[in-house]
């Protein structure tokens, strides 16, 4: 039986495709979340300036922490990606070494 | 055709056979080592984020129900207390995470977690007129509340790496 090697690529690739899939989905909700939180934050923060209620200096001080929490989300973020691609790149070897193997056997 | 050049030949078009072999000692090569980048879930660290949560929450809850002229007073006795313990535990937190292989994201959310509870601390004790109005309570707590968050995120997040995350 011959080794049909594009095949077994194409299989590869959409196995890598599909475990892939639920970060690409996690990744895209959390920047939206991320998104609205940031609005509201400022929204709060600009709210209590324009009432008295936060002074200029403490308000610089909230505006800076907010820069903190963005750099937080963007860390969970950066592990989304990477986990999706190892799980991607994962599924994607086990099918290519599966397929590999089952051709060895044959031949061997 | 000189020997020099025949072997030139030789080398360009290798037998079927050995460029085979040598795609499936990559393949096996590559499957043995896998591929790792982001440290494995971890459930204690979540419980410690949890702790972290209601220690917070719960910080910002009785400090917002302590009426506005007694807050000063509040944050430098009993709740002052409770804001260096809550300090301790994300510093705890953050030994933890730093502990752990691969984590160099929950290492910077950890702590920005701590950088922020430091400067909000502080401001407590030493800010302005505006430091403890609900107005700023309530930013400083949405802000933490988001820190927490990510944290809660990064975590999950490595679920995915293993296909446990649908």
């Amino acid at each position: 039986m011959a080794f049909d090697f594009d095949q077994v690529l194409k299989d590869a690739l959409s196995a890598g495709v599909a475990a892939a899939k639920p970060g690409g989905k996690q990744a895209t909700d959390w920047i939206r979340q991320s998104g609205k939180a940031n609005a509201d934050s400022l929204r709060a923060i600009a709210e209590g300036i324009a009432t008295g209620q936060i002074s200029k200096d403490t308000g610089a001080m909230l505006l800076h922490e907010n820069e903190r929490a963005l750099q937080s989300e963007a860390a969970a973020l950066s592990v989304i990606v990477k986990a999706s691609a190892q799980a991607g790149l994962n599924a994607f070897l086990a099918s290519l070494f599966g397929a590999l193997k089952s051709a060895l056997k044959i031949a061997v | 055709m000189d020997r020099s050049r025949s072997m030139f030949v030789m080398s360009k078009r290798a037998p079927y056979s050995s460029t085979w072999a040598a795609r499936l000692c990559l393949a096996v090569a590559l499957l043995g080592a896998g591929c790792v980048s982001v440290s494995s879930y971890d459930k204690d660290s979540v419980d410690r984020t949890t702790e972290i949560s209601k220690s917070v929450l719960s910080f910002y809850q009785d400090v917002l129900a302590t009426p506005p002229d007694e807050r000063k007073a509040a944050v430098n006795g009993s709740l002052g207390k409770r804001q260096g313990d809550i300090e301790s535990e994300i510093r705890l937190h953050l030994l933890r995470e730093q502990a752990r292989p691969m984590n160099d994201e929950s290492v910077q959310i950890a702590t920005n977690l701590l950088a922020s509870w430091q400067t909000f601390s502080k401001i407590h004790g030493e800010g302005d007129a505006t430091a403890l109005t609900d107005a700023t309570l309530t930013s400083e707590r949405g802000l933490m509340e988001r820190q927490l968050g990510s944290a809660f995120k990064a975590e999950e997040a490595k679920k995915i790496a293993t296909g446990a995350a649908k």
